[in-house]
Parts: structure tokens; sequence; C-alpha cells
């Protein structure tokens, strides 16, 4: 009979999850699957509120990344007023997603992912964490606070807040940049570009002698997607969306309204996760993959010369386009030193402090998506409304739901290659989950639908045999 | 300006019923103006803080629970101590402190108080006897303020 080992809760990770890897009848892996188990449904309980609270509303999904949903439902509320906001308020919301990406990349690298990497995945469970690594690299323990706290900070500056900042507005955004904090910021930008030099240095060595983990976690080809600017290069606020394959062409390119031509929905029915599909492939086999790597993957440059010499050094080292999940990590870093880059170039521009900050206008649409980069990946926000602004229908599509189908690969692969037999050693359970962390998911941030996924309740007799099945979604009840 | 020797944390999401005393109690500690203090409003306390933490003396942290006994409040002395658990994207106030020791070499003397709360449901609504707790806490935050300061411990 078929085995099942069951990893619950996964740890280190946003919200709750588990993770079951099956057994052939010879203790064989044969697949393994990671599962959301908690719920929240956005998606419905927002229908019938005015479109002007959506940017409020949806920031409270996630007090990891609010900023994201505040940008991705602002540009959604920017379309139903069918206005160009000001040029200031572009600048200022760009600002805000580049801290955004920092201090996210920054908590994800540091405090979540470091301890395996530095310390080891064989290392004393009790020392493997932020305590481990401050004995260990208290510079690069140090760092990564500090890094995350100047997002915060910038964030705090323009939004009057660190979490749920109700700042970015359909039309603009609410105020401009003081030139205190300005001011504080660059002074700071040095200190903050040197421990993300230092990060990058380690994770290379890291590299140098740790082989196999590129090779086994998550090393499969898939499609990448992403923002591109019109030229082709990293982009986080704007622009066309790419998809990529894993040779490096370019399979599809569109403006980011258009996306439901490439990107169809499915709901597996073990997890609260929306699985999203390349449609021209279809389902299941459009796997592709969203967030740093994909950003990474499909951009000509990054835009700014210290990212693009590491970016090239990243393509030497990856042999082309990086198809293993273990280079998010990589990607991560790339991306913090990148966005630190922008926001030397963006901080100086005068236009941060303008008060023309917010165009005006009433409901000239009835449909408006939204998309931007979150940290983890590209958020859409689309939204239908009556007349009156009130939302009739939303649709959520969240970097981590759509790296869902990746996710299993990665943990699939991992657990082949590392679980031998049906018994679990601890070293080997953080690899695997390890595989899931390398996607820095945020589950409170990709768990809206309702009544999607079909509910099953299974009744069986503990020699297997299935006495009732119960469905939700208005299936027959079999016996 | 003075010197900031005080740090008042406060904890909680104002959106959740009860939890919302954390930051009730903040804003009524700002207004009292008193002098050296300095009043952060969080909604999870997370590992950025212990930048703050480090510049001072002494630390408040004030939070909702469940946890508190049979009293309005509970006020307790807290010692840095790592968790079990791993440090992810919120933290307690020993945890914090734990940090902020292991990193620095020394440590705030650290209280925390713990209003006792009755329900944790959606909405801006605190109960009565919540906020008939969090006049109490004040009492005591109040003289926990004037109070005279305290020494840095080095460790």
């Amino acid at each position: 009979m078929a085995k099942r080992i069951i990893i619950d809760p996964v740890s280190r990770i946003e919200g709750h999850a588990k993770i079951t890897i099956y057994l052939d009848d010879h203790d064989q892996v044969t697949d393994a699957r990671f599962h959301v188990t908690e719920f929240r449904g956005f998606e419905r309980f927002c229908e019938g509120r005015p479109f002007w609270e959506m940017a409020g509303l949806s920031a409270r999904i996630c007090g990891i990344c609010p900023v994201s949903h505040l940008l991705a439902s602002a540009k959604a509320g920017d379309r139903i007023l069918a206005v160009a906001i000001p040029p200031a308020a572009v600048k200022l919301r760009r600002l805000m997603n580049l801290a955004q990406i920092i201090q996210s990349h920054a908590l994800s690298f540091f405090h979540l992912s470091a301890p395996d990497l530095l310390l080891g995945w064989e290392s004393d469970p009790a020392k493997r964490n932020v305590f481990g690594l401050i004995e260990s690299h208290p510079e690069l323990a140090r760092g990564g606070i500090r890094l995350r706290q100047l997002g915060q900070e910038i964030i705090e500056a323009l939004g009057g807040r660190k979490i749920h900042p109700a700042w970015s507005v359909p039309g603009g955004v609410r105020d401009s940049l003081p030139t205190e904090a300005r001011d504080r910021f660059l002074a700071r930008l040095p200190e903050a570009h040197a421990v993300a030099r230092q990060a990058l240095d380690f994770f290379k060595r890291f590299l140098d002698v740790h082989t196999e983990e590129t090779q086994v976690f998550g090393n499969f080809p898939s499609l990448f997607m992403g923002l591109v600017t019109p030229e082709g290069d990293w982009e986080n606020y704007d622009g066309l969306l790419r998809f990529m394959d894993s040779t490096g062409k370019i399979v599809a390119q569109c403006d980011p309204l258009e996306y439901e031509r490439f990107i169809g929905e499915v709901v597996e029915k073990d997890s609260f996760l929306k699985s999203p599909y390349f449609k021209p492939i279809g389902y299941p086999d459009g796997v592709y993959r969203v967030g740093p790597l994909a950003r990474v993957n499909i951009c000509r440059s990054m835009g700014v010369p210290q990212a693009d010499r590491e970016l090239a050094e990243f393509r030497q080292r990856a042999g082309g386009v990086a198809n293993a999940s273990f280079f998010f990590h990589y990607a991560r870093l790339l991306e913090i030193l990148a966005c630190l880059e922008l926001l030397e170039r963006l901080l100086p521009d005068p236009e941060l402090q303008s008060d023309r900050l917010r165009a005006e206008a009433g409901v000239n649409c009835l449909e408006g998506i939204g998309v931007s980069e979150a940290p983890r990946g590209t958020l859409f926000h689309h939204y239908h409304v009556d007349k009156d602004g009130l939302l009739t229908r939303i649709n959520l599509i969240i970097a981590t739901g759509q790296n869902s189908l990746a996710m299993n690969r990665t943990v699939a692969q991992i657990a082949k290659h590392y679980v031998q037999g049906a018994r679990i050693e601890e070293p080997i359970l953080n690899r695997v989950e390890a595989g899931i962390r390398a996607f820095d998911p945020c589950l409170s941030c990709s768990t809206h639908a309702v009544g999607q996924m079909p509910l099953v309740v299974e009744l069986r007799r503990t020699d297997g045999a299935l006495l009732q099945e119960i469905r939700r979604d208005g299936g027959a009840s079999r016996e | 300006m003075n010197e900031v020797h005080t740090l008042v944390i406060a904890c909680g999401n104002p959106l959740r019923g009860d939890d919302a005393v954390g930051p009730r109690a903040a804003d009524i500690v700002k207004s009292w103006d008193a002098p050296g203090v300095k009043v952060l409003v969080v909604h999870q306390l997370v590992p950025e803080l212990i930048g703050e933490m480090k510049q001072v003396e002494r630390v408040l942290f004030i939070d909702a629970g469940t946890n508190a006994g049979e009293g309005a409040f509970q006020s307790r002395i807290v010692e840095p101590k790592k968790s079990s658990r791993l440090l992810g994207h919120h933290e307690t106030p020993a945890n914090l402190l734990a940090m902020l020791r292991d990193l620095e070499g020394r440590v705030p003397q650290a209280w925390l108080v713990t209003i006792s709360a009755v329900s944790f449901h959606h909405g801006a609504e605190v109960t009565e006897e919540a906020r008939n707790r969090l006049q109490r806490a004040l009492a005591w935050i109040g003289a926990f303020l004037g109070t005279e300061r305290s020494c840095m411990k080095s460790v």
C-alpha cells in the first residue's frame, strides 16, 4: 500500500501549510505536494465595497508586503478613474516599492534562509536560527536587520506607518517625501550597499562549494514571467508582461492589462492556493515561476551598473537562464543591490517633494486592472465595478499562487533525491522545507478565492476502503 | 530636545477588538508628553525594533492578552530568552532582548504590561471590560514612567 510522510507545519514561511510526500510499496518517493491549509477570502467579502476603499482593504491582506497590494490596487483604481496620475506620484510609488522589495528580501535571506546556508542543513536545529547566525556571523546578522530597517523606514516616511499605510490611492498618492527623510536615507545608502555586497560575496562562496543544491533544489525547465521595461530591462512597477522559457526564448509579451490571454487559473483539490498556468500550454504543464528568479532571468539588463555586473556573473554561474529554484536566493540579493542603486538615483529627484500628487476623477470605466511586482512576484488586482463604483467582481492573482505548481515540483525533486525509506530524518526534513523557503511564499496573500476549492471529506475504513465521500461543491455524497 | 531614555512599544491591531488596547494606551502615553519617553505603535514585534531598543535604558512593552491572570493587567520584568521557535515575521519581547544582547552585548531593562482582553473579534470596538482594564493599567504605566530611571545592565 502507498505510504505518506507529512510535514506539518512547514516552518519559517509566512502562513500555514503542509507537505505530503507519497511513497510506493518499495518506499521510493513517487510524488510530493505542498498544501496551503489556511483560508482568507478577500475576493468575495470585498464585493459590494466602493473601489476607493480597496487599496486600504487589500493592504490588510498582508502585514509583510502590504505595499504591494496597496500599489496594485491603486493602479486598478487609476484605470477605473481613467486618469494618468501625476509624474511625481509615479516616482513616489516606485520609491515605496523599491523600499518594500529591500525590506522583504532582507527578511527572507538574512533571517529565514541564511541560517540554513551559513550553519548547514545538518547543523543542530536548536542553533539553526538567527541566534546561531548572530553567533557565527554577527556582522551579517546586524547588516540584515539594518537593511530591513532602511526599507521599513522609507515606507513609514512616505505612508506614515510601516504596516498598512493608506497612502497610495486611486489617482495618485497622499503625501510626498520630506527633505529631512530624503537626506537621512541618502546618508544610509553606503552602509546598505556594503551589506548587500557582503551578502552577495558570501553567497557566491557558498555556491562554489555547494553545487549539489543547485542541481536538486527545484532544478527543472519552466517558463518565467514578470514585468520588463519596453526596452526589456528589469522593472518592478509598470512596463510589459513577459514570458520566457528555460532556454531564454521570449514566448509571449503583452500589455499587463491583457494578462487573461496568457494566464489561466485552476484550484487544486488539496490546497487553498489557486494555481495559475500559462494558457497556451495548458494545465498542468504550463508551469511558470515568478519573483526574483523570474525577474532576473527575463530581463535584458538590471538598468544599473553594479547590479548589471552581478547579473553577468549570475548568468555565467547559472549557465544562462537559471532553472534551479535555489538561485532564488542569489536573485534576491542581486535585486537588493539593484534597488539600492535605484534608490540612489531616485532619492535626489526634487519631484519627490512635489505637491502635485493626485488626479481627481469619478468612475469613468467599469473595469480596472492593476499590475506591479511584489517582492515575491507579479501581482494582479482586477476589479469590476458598477456605475457607482461599488465592486461587483474581484480577482487577485498572487505571486505565491503562481509559484505553487513549481513549488510542488521543487519539493518532489528534493524528496526524491534525499528521502530514502519510510522514515525522514530532521536534516532531510529541513532540506525539503528549504525548497519551499527558496520561494519565500506568503500564504496570507495567496488564499482568497471562495467557493472554488471543492472541500472533500473522506470517511475510510482502517484498511483504506472508502465508506463515504462528501463534497461541498454540490457534488453527490456517495458511499 | 530631551534625550530618549525610555522606549514604550505598544503592540496590537486596532481592527481586532480588544487587541487595540495597546495602541490606545500608546496614544494616551504620547499625550502625556513625558520627557525622555519615545512611544512606538506596532502591529507585531519585528527584529528591526532592536535598532530602537539599543538606544535606550529601559523598554516598556504594552500588549493585550488572555494570559494576564485574574487581574485587570499584569506587569512583569522581561529577561532576555531565546525562543525555541525560529525567528520569523513576529517576535516576543524576550526574544528581541536576547537578539539585542547577543548582537550588542548589553540590553535595556524591560517590562511587559499585558492588559486582559475579552474579545479579539474583527472590528474597532473595544469591550467595556478592556477599556476599564486599560485605565487601571495606565495608572501603573504613569507611575512607571514617573519613577527614577534605572541603569543600563551590562551582560
